[in-house]
């Protein structure tokens, strides 16, 4: 008869990656969220702020083209609506004209 | 000098317990200590009798309000950086005050510190500020590890604060997992060892720190196992341990 195993063999797996993930020995994906909300060490604010401002210089004229973009596409939406009320008073008022 | 940090995030697992009798071997082979309390429950501190109030701790030598000669106890074994529960609030205040560099607090703190050839490092009993700084100082783990299963999830969880620290740029080693409360009449601990070092290999300590009475006596005299016990398990276990450790390097 085998031994009986107390622990799942999955388990033993799980620590096997973390072990390697831990000496660096396996690739994987960035950690996230471990760490304590103002951890992430020095160097890893550091990298978090680089990432946010290099977000802002370069796409800062971007955003500013899709704002301008986004501004022109309501104005024109604007205008076609303004155009539809009135071709839909004027059918009203027609419409109004049949029936009387 | 070397540092090494004793950390585990769950209670109980023998921390301290490794931290005083580590220490205690070492300096029994004629090594110079200094043990660093980094626990605001202050259980390394209360547990060999020193008394700190009206007496600067690492609180205020983590808040440079203090030089860590002012806060040093020095006794017959080793030398002592006590802790208070006023770590606690001073975790915050140097999280308030560091937001971006705080897992430097303690390193700042020490630099420049000589005269030990071992610093060890108590960590308090979760992944918080204080044990990031206690790692970040070292760099080196000293995993004390219960032999059942929900230490698994735990040492897990260390692994991967491990990791994460390690990526933000920080060098990271484990000097050791030491299974501990080892029960020879339990299949659970026998396999829980056998499958740890199946798994985890050179990682693993081979001393193994057995369930000893004299290991959670000796506190209550304010002793370490060695001077209260000398011949006993626990004493024994603990030199062994040592000795690996001076092999290490």
């Amino acid at each position: 008869m085998g031994k009986k195993m107390l622990i799942p063999e999955e388990k033993w797996e799980g620590l096997r990656h973390a072990m390697e993930e831990a000496a660096g020995t396996r690739k994987t994906s960035k950690s996230t969220g471990l760490l304590p909300p103002a951890a992430g060490g020095a160097a890893a604010r550091a990298e978090r702020g680089r990432k946010r401002g290099a977000m802002e210089e370069g796409q800062k004229e971007r955003q500013g083209e899709k704002e301008k973009e986004k501004k022109k596409k309501k104005e024109k939406e604007k205008k076609k609506g303004r155009k539809e009320k009135g071709k839909k008073k004027k059918n009203g008022k027609k419409k109004k004209k049949g029936r009387g | 000098m070397r540092k090494i940090t004793v950390i585990n995030q769950k209670g109980g697992t023998g921390k301290t317990t490794t931290a005083v009798n580590l220490g205690a071997a070492l300096s029994e082979m004629g090594r110079e200590v200094l043990l660093v309390d980094l626990d605001p429950q202050a259980g390394l501190t209360e547990s060999l009798g020193v008394e700190t109030p009206g007496r600067p701790t690492v609180a205020d030598v983590l808040t440079r309000e203090a030089e860590p000669r002012e806060a040093f106890h020095a006794l017959p074994h080793f030398t002592v950086l006590p802790s208070s529960p006023v770590l606690a609030e001073t975790e915050k205040r140097i999280l308030r005050e560091r937001p971006s560099d705080y897992p430097l607090a303690l390193k700042d703190a020490l630099a420049g510190m000589r005269g030990f050839d071992f610093v060890i490092v108590d960590c308090p009993p979760s992944l918080g500020a204080l044990s990031l700084m206690g790692m970040v100082y070292s760099g080196s783990l000293l995993i004390p590890l219960q032999t059942q299963y929900m230490a698994l999830n735990g040492l897990e969880k260390i692994l991967g604060m491990m990791k994460t620290i390690r990526e933000a740029g920080f060098p990271m080693e484990i000097l050791g997992i030491l299974p501990c409360m080892y029960d020879v009449r339990t299949s659970l601990s026998r396999q829980v060892e056998e499958h740890l070092r199946e798994t985890l290999r050179d990682k693993v300590f081979r001393t193994v720190i057995r369930q000893s009475v004299s290991l959670a006596e000796a506190p209550a005299r304010s002793k370490d196992v060695l001077s209260y016990q000398p011949g006993g398990r626990g004493a024994e276990d603990y030199r062994a341990l040592a000795q690996e450790v001076l092999r290490h390097g």
